[in-house]
């Protein structure tokens, strides 16, 4: 496990690279896509976790932190999705760089899944196969869980999101959600790749969402029965557990991960 | 912030202990300060509770400290120990191995440890077994309640109608307390005993001769409480007063964030809390800290 810092010197990006655990394994890789804000960092756990698997499995793989989260360069605040997407782009470069790989397993959780959606669609060619963890389907519904988790916050002095919570401009459990990246996220309509996602594409679901059911009808509506489709009931990787500040490891999850992009 | 790098590095025999070296080459070596060492609150990997050691690590860097965050084994991205250490003396023998490559590769020879929640209770236990500690920064730290504790405690809930709606009604923990233990269900689950272990003789007197030794060896501290853990503690002095026979004089400086929640989630308490430390440090600067520290 290699930890390195890559990118260009305006965009400094953190990274973990692993190469396959067993000698003379296939030059294929995978390409882990994190979640933003608190997510990020309660998933932390299972995404490494997953990487190990992969690895194990006889992938190479890397993870990474977008800029302004993580140990990448930047702050906070300066976290939007047009750069997440520009800096799955820069990792992909780097891991196909670094393991000689000619294409990559995209794998991603929550609002990294759709931004790997929309890089999957781009550079559809250097994309083997896209997994779809728990997706942001509608940017609307995310944002309206995240000002919900913002009213939830117990401390008395923290200034209660505003009545359109959908604007942005306050904190999401410590992580400002600005009204520049609040716009990008409402924004956010996954259905519209579903006729352009990958062949090989599988989603994998363990929360009850409104928007995964419309997922699903989209994926009808448009014939793509070759999306795989699992749900999985499970702890969430993205959620705090016991008051821990990090997720549970859904191993049935990652297990389930590995088998299909194995 | 222009100057400040951040680099990746493996520490340890076994380059198994994953962090980050934040420093300011130009003036790092110029200011010749003690390095800073942020250990994990809890099991959150490195970057901190809302990434805030990452910003602590940048604002250091920025006024000549060399300042390190790592992970500690199967924490975050650093791989489980190869011994069979129980977790405390894997933690204290992770944060020695990471003190011995820093001063190996980077000739750091003093330090100051920051630490949030259990972070805090491995400085404070680590703190005077090793002379390369110059300083702690503790936030949270474990604090035995002491008899002013309780008068706070059970004064504020003298004067609050909702106590004593909730005595007349039975729903107050004392009335589920004597429920309990008359129906001894042995299906009910296990009440928290953290903060009543620390009540007990054995640990205060571990805790009292932990920070004795980091008196005895000239430690300056900062203690930081939140009013987010009322249940183990609820006013500034509780730390002097839980060890009385400490001598802690002016090595400790003590502060309550009475609204902060145990990993300062609102950002107004978060920012206040960085300038407090970043402060705190240059203040000691000045007073050339640990500079009579005896490297090993």
């Amino acid at each position: 496990m290699t930890p390195l810092y890559f990118g260009s010197a305006k965009r400094r990006l953190f990274g973990v690279y692993a190469p396959p655990r067993a000698a003379g394994a296939t030059a294929s890789a995978a390409l882990l896509c994190y979640p933003w804000g608190q997510e990020y960092l309660r998933a932390h756990r299972s995404m490494r976790q997953l990487a190990n698997m992969l690895r194990c499995a006889g992938r190479h793989v890397m993870r990474f932190d977008y800029f302004g989260s993580g140990d990448s360069a930047g702050d906070s605040a300066d976290v939007t999705l047009r750069g997440c997407e520009e800096d799955i782009e820069m990792a992909m470069e780097e891991l196909l760089d670094t393991s000689g790989a000619t294409r990559v397993v995209l794998i991603g959780l929550r609002l990294g899944a759709t931004l790997a959606t929309r890089v999957a669609v781009r550079k559809g060619k250097a994309v083997e196969a896209l997994m779809l963890w728990e997706p942001v389907v509608t940017g609307s519904e995310y944002l309206e869980e995240a000002a919900a988790l913002a009213r939830l916050s117990k401390c008395a002095s923290h200034p209660r999101p505003p009545i359109d919570a959908t604007a942005g401009g306050y904190d999401v459990l410590g992580f400002p959600l600005t009204k520049a990246l609040a716009d990008e996220i409402r924004a956010v309509d996954l259905l519209q790749f579903v006729p352009s996602f990958p062949k090989r594409t599988k989603l994998i679901t363990s929360a009850p969402r409104a928007s995964h059911a419309e997922l699903r009808a989209c994926l009808d509506q448009a014939a793509r029965t070759d999306v795989a489709i699992e749900h999985i009931e499970s702890l969430f990787a993205w959620q705090q557990q016991q008051g821990l500040g990090a997720g549970a490891v859904p191993t049935k999850v990652l297990d389930a991960i590995v088998e299909w992009v194995s | 912030m222009a100057g400040v790098r951040e680099q990746a590095a493996l520490f340890g025999p076994r380059k198994s202990l994953v962090g980050i070296v934040t420093q300011d080459p130009t003036i790092a070596a110029e200011a010749d300060l003690p390095a800073v060492v942020i250990l994990n609150a809890g099991i959150i990997h490195r970057v901190g509770p809302h990434r805030m050691f990452v910003d602590l690590s940048r604002r250091l860097a920025a006024a000549g400290r060399t300042v390190v965050r790592f992970d500690l084994s199967g924490i975050g991205d650093s791989e489980p120990r190869s011994d069979s250490l129980p977790p405390i003396e894997a933690a204290l023998a992770d944060l020695r191995e990471v003190l011995d490559s820093l001063q190996a590769t980077h000739k750091i020879q003093r330090v100051i440890v920051v630490g949030l929640c259990s972070g805090a209770d491995q400085s404070v236990i680590y703190g005077g077994t090793d002379p390369r500690i110059v300083g702690m920064v503790l936030i949270d730290p474990s604090v035995p309640r002491t008899r002013r504790y309780y008068l706070h405690h059970y004064g504020r809930r003298l004067f609050r109608l909702h106590s004593w709606l909730n005595f007349t009604a039975g729903r107050h923990p004392l009335w589920r307390q004597i429920k309990k233990s008359i129906a001894a269900d042995p299906t009910e689950p296990l009440p928290d005993t953290s903060g009543d272990l620390l009540q007990s003789a054995q640990v205060r007197a571990f805790l009292q001769n932990a920070y004795a030794r980091t008196v005895e060896a000239g430690i300056d501290i900062l203690a930081v409480f939140t009013g987010d853990r009322e249940a183990q503690y609820n006013y500034r002095e509780q730390l002097l007063e839980a060890f009385p026979n400490v001598p802690f004089g002016t090595r400790l400086q003590l502060s309550y964030y009475a609204k902060a929640d145990h990993t300062f989630t609102v950002r107004s308490e978060r920012e206040s809390l960085l300038r407090l430390i970043v402060e705190w440090m240059a203040a000691r600067a000045h007073q050339r800290i640990g500079a009579e520290a005896v490297v090993p």
